[in-house]
């Protein structure tokens, strides 16, 4: 677990830019450490906000009705 | 795309950390996640070219029936439009390939033609500029949801 070398993937990490296995290590590696996971969630606020640059679209009723439906099959 | 994000939440509720962050990133992070496997897959279908320039600002939008949320979100819009623009061309390109586009940093890389180091440099200084540029007002945001 290597601290430095890990923190300089976070924003490829943040941005959805690594290889699953390189996104599995960090998300292993910020399980275990809290001063990196604080990092994370500080650095993780400015990318959650690119998605408000979407335009943003009021899910129809059916996709609701859909979901549930989904969910209770999965559950049975 | 919408249900399966929701739906990916319910079975993946008990993978939340709250030490992580707001339950609106985890969200965001799992809707993220979802469009870029769809661009993915997409892609291999496809073989569809990712835009350069996609304008992401004069796209229709459905909350207009609220004008303070509509003005809110525009000002909101507006913010985050000119925090993209104060990046340097080459870290903007790079974070709308990662992040609009789906692609990975070695991808970007190939496609760019550029090292696999300049580009996660790039990366990192695209993102810490823009948190500059934006400042506690990104947080705010998150912290109060949408």
């Amino acid at each position: 677990m290597d601290c430095n070398s890990d923190q300089e993937q976070f924003s490829a990490y943040l941005l959805g830019a690594l290889e699953v296995v390189e996104a599995d290590k960090i998300d292993q590696h910020v399980d275990r450490c809290a001063p990196c996971s604080d990092i994370l969630r500080a650095e993780g606020d400015v990318v959650v906000n690119l998605a408000r640059l979407s335009p943003q679209i009021m899910a129809p009723n059916r996709i609701k009705r859909r979901l549930l439906s989904a969910i209770d099959t999965e559950a049975a | 795309m919408t249900q399966d994000t929701f739906f990916n939440v319910w079975r993946r509720a008990s993978s939340y950390r709250q030490s992580r962050g707001k339950v609106t990133a985890w969200l965001f992070s799992i809707g993220h996640h979802q469009i870029i496997d769809e661009v993915r897959r997409r892609k291999r279908r496809e073989q569809t070219q990712v835009y350069h320039d996609v304008d992401l600002i004069n796209q229709p939008s459905d909350d207009t029936n609220d004008p303070m949320k509509f003005a809110n979100r525009q000002m909101q819009r507006g913010m985050l439009s000119k925090a993209l623009s104060a990046l340097r061309s080459e870290q903007r390109e790079i974070v709308v390939l990662a992040y609009y586009g789906g692609l990975t940093h070695s991808e970007i890389a190939n496609k760019l033609g550029q090292p696999l180091g300049t580009v996660k440099t790039r990366m990192r200084l695209g993102l810490k500029k823009l948190r500059e540029v934006l400042g506690p007002q990104a947080r705010e945001w998150t912290e109060h949801g949408l």
